[in-house]
């Protein structure tokens, strides 16, 4: 038994193990929020801030969605997708062109958890949320634009260096926690997060790897 | 009894099919449509054919406008069309749904090009650019900014200098994002000093600001505020401005620029291209960097709208 242990565990180490890339904002290309004024995004918000926040939305109402605001639309830096990146570890420079055509510019990115349902719709401010989320899954929406102009972007990658080509800005990020009622039971619970893109700056960075 | 059904019937019929006449020449006979004026600039080898993407908006889905068949041919001109050149219509694409005045407005991308008949380098600017399109029996014209059009013969391409890191310095200035300076790490790769003595930018209406280029010792954000690298720093100040320089960088050495940019005329450019100009010994030498585009607002500012003109169409 102890021989099978050893046998898994040298196939794990040498085979190594595919982990998804993991975003710890929770939506999809953001890689980092930065507030100006301070606030939080819920995927980094403790159980102890989210349940005061439970706390805060006070009694049970007869009829309807409740709702508590963590934030409204608070203006934030974000650090977005790397459009591209590309290595030279040849000992010659190494000249490339890129067509920068297939990118996409998305107005907005929402979350959505628990049982909330296409109804949020009106909460959020300028959200787009379709179809429904009956279950404990998390899902999301977005809308995707093509980016305005097409260009290519021609350059030679040193020997031994790494090109990277990526998206940072600016946005306006919504959160907070909704509960649906009927006879004041609560029957549906959930949170959200809606970030609504203003800018997108571009950079281009060499690096020695 | 039964005369009067027929003329009942006949009678709505008559109202069915004058609604659907008014509705198919509404469709195709007026229009409203527009663009967001703003300053195109391009740079390009000259073997090479650049992309040159105009937006325009549209009231009506169905119109005769967004029809590439129906486009006989189209031209950048000035006003008087006295400087004009034609373009290849490459593609027309649904972009996405605005709203302009409480009105739904269709915005679609035309993407254009020059035929490659160049063969030295040379440019096409016009301070006030009007896109034309000419249909079978009617033309339009549309007033899209200004157009800065270069054609040189060589691109990126030194065996001197390089530049390994490019952003644009964002600010709010004058109710626009507009790039208030560049963030450019310059590499000497050679094994001699070397001199910057001029930077320019292909487009006529933005100028660096040589005197006032500073050398970083730390990264800047791209929403850095100028004021706190440029002091009294005026967007509109072009006239007093020089581009000329005197920066040597040491063999084998990179210098991180903070570059300011001042405009000629209240424009907004979020793409463009441009040229270092060095001495390397006793050699001139200039290195051109291609179009980049520094950044991008996913929706217009309240002055773009603002300052929108509508051109309403009713054809005969």
């Amino acid at each position: 038994m102890k021989k099978v242990f050893i046998l898994l565990l040298f196939v794990f180490i040498v085979s190594g193990i595919n982990v998804k890339g993991y975003e710890s904002t929770g939506h999809e290309g953001i890689t980092d929020v930065t507030f100006y004024d301070g606030g939080n995004i819920l995927s980094r918000m403790s159980r102890q801030e989210l349940y005061s926040g439970s706390s805060a939305m006070g009694k049970n109402i007869f009829w309807g969605w409740k709702t508590h605001y963590f934030c409204i639309e608070d203006k934030a830096s974000y650090i977005g997708e790397i459009v591209f990146s590309k290595s030279n570890k040849t000992s010659e420079p190494l000249p490339i062109t890129y067509a920068v055509q297939e990118s996409y510019s998305r107005s907005s990115s929402i979350k959505v958890s628990g049982g909330i349902s296409a109804s949020i719709k009106g909460m959020i401010k300028a959200a787009t949320i379709s179809g429904s989320v009956d279950s404990d899954i998390v899902t999301e929406n977005k809308e995707e634009y093509s980016v305005t102009e097409k260009t290519n972007i021609s350059f030679v990658i040193q020997p031994n260096c790494k090109i990277t080509y990526r998206v940072t800005g600016d946005c306006y990020i919504t959160n907070g926690l909704c509960n649906y009622y009927a006879f004041w039971i609560k029957m549906k619970k959930g949170n959200f997060e809606l970030i609504e893109f203003e800018t997108r700056y571009y950079e281009l960075v060499e690096e020695e790897m | 009894m039964k005369k009067i059904y027929v003329l009942i019937i006949g009678i709505f019929l008559l109202l069915v099919s004058s609604i659907i006449i008014i509705i198919i020449s509404k469709n195709d006979n007026s229009l409203v449509y527009t663009t967001f004026r703003k300053s195109y600039s391009y740079v390009s080898k000259i073997d090479e054919e650049e992309d040159i993407v105009i937006i325009i908006d549209v009231n009506n889905k169905d119109s005769f406008l967004i029809r590439e068949e129906a486009i006989n041919s189209c031209y950048i001109s000035d006003k008087q069309e006295n400087n004009k050149r034609k373009l290849k219509l490459n593609k027309i694409e649904y972009y996405r749904q605005i709203e302009i005045d409480q009105e739904i407005y269709y915005e679609y991308k035309f993407s254009f090009s020059f035929p490659i008949d160049a063969e030295i380098e040379e440019d096409f600017i016009i301070d006030e650019a009007f896109l034309i399109l000419n249909f079978s029996d009617d033309s339009i014209s549309l007033y899209i900014g200004d157009f800065n059009y270069y054609k040189v013969s060589k691109i990126q391409d030194s065996s001197n200098i390089r530049i390994s890191k490019i952003k644009g310095i964002v600010n709010v200035v004058d109710e626009r994002k507009r790039v208030v300076g560049l963030n450019v790490k310059v590499e000497n790769i050679s094994s001699k000093d070397l001199k910057i003595t001029e930077l320019n930018i292909f487009n006529e209406n933005l100028n660096f600001d040589g005197e006032e280029v500073k050398i970083l010792e730390t990264e800047i954000v791209h929403n850095k505020d100028i004021s706190e690298l440029v002091s009294d720093y005026n967007y509109l100040d072009s006239f007093s401005k020089t581009n000329i320089l005197n920066l040597i960088i040491n063999a084998n050495s990179s210098l991180d620029l903070f570059i300011p940019i001042v405009y000629i005329k209240d424009i907004v450019c979020n793409e463009f291209g441009f040229a270092i100009d060095f001495l390397f010994g006793e050699e001139k030498e200039t290195y051109i960097y291609d179009d980049f585009i520094f950044f991008e607002n996913i929706f217009y500012e309240e002055k773009q709208i603002n300052d929108l003109n509508l051109y309403y169409y009713e054809r005969n």
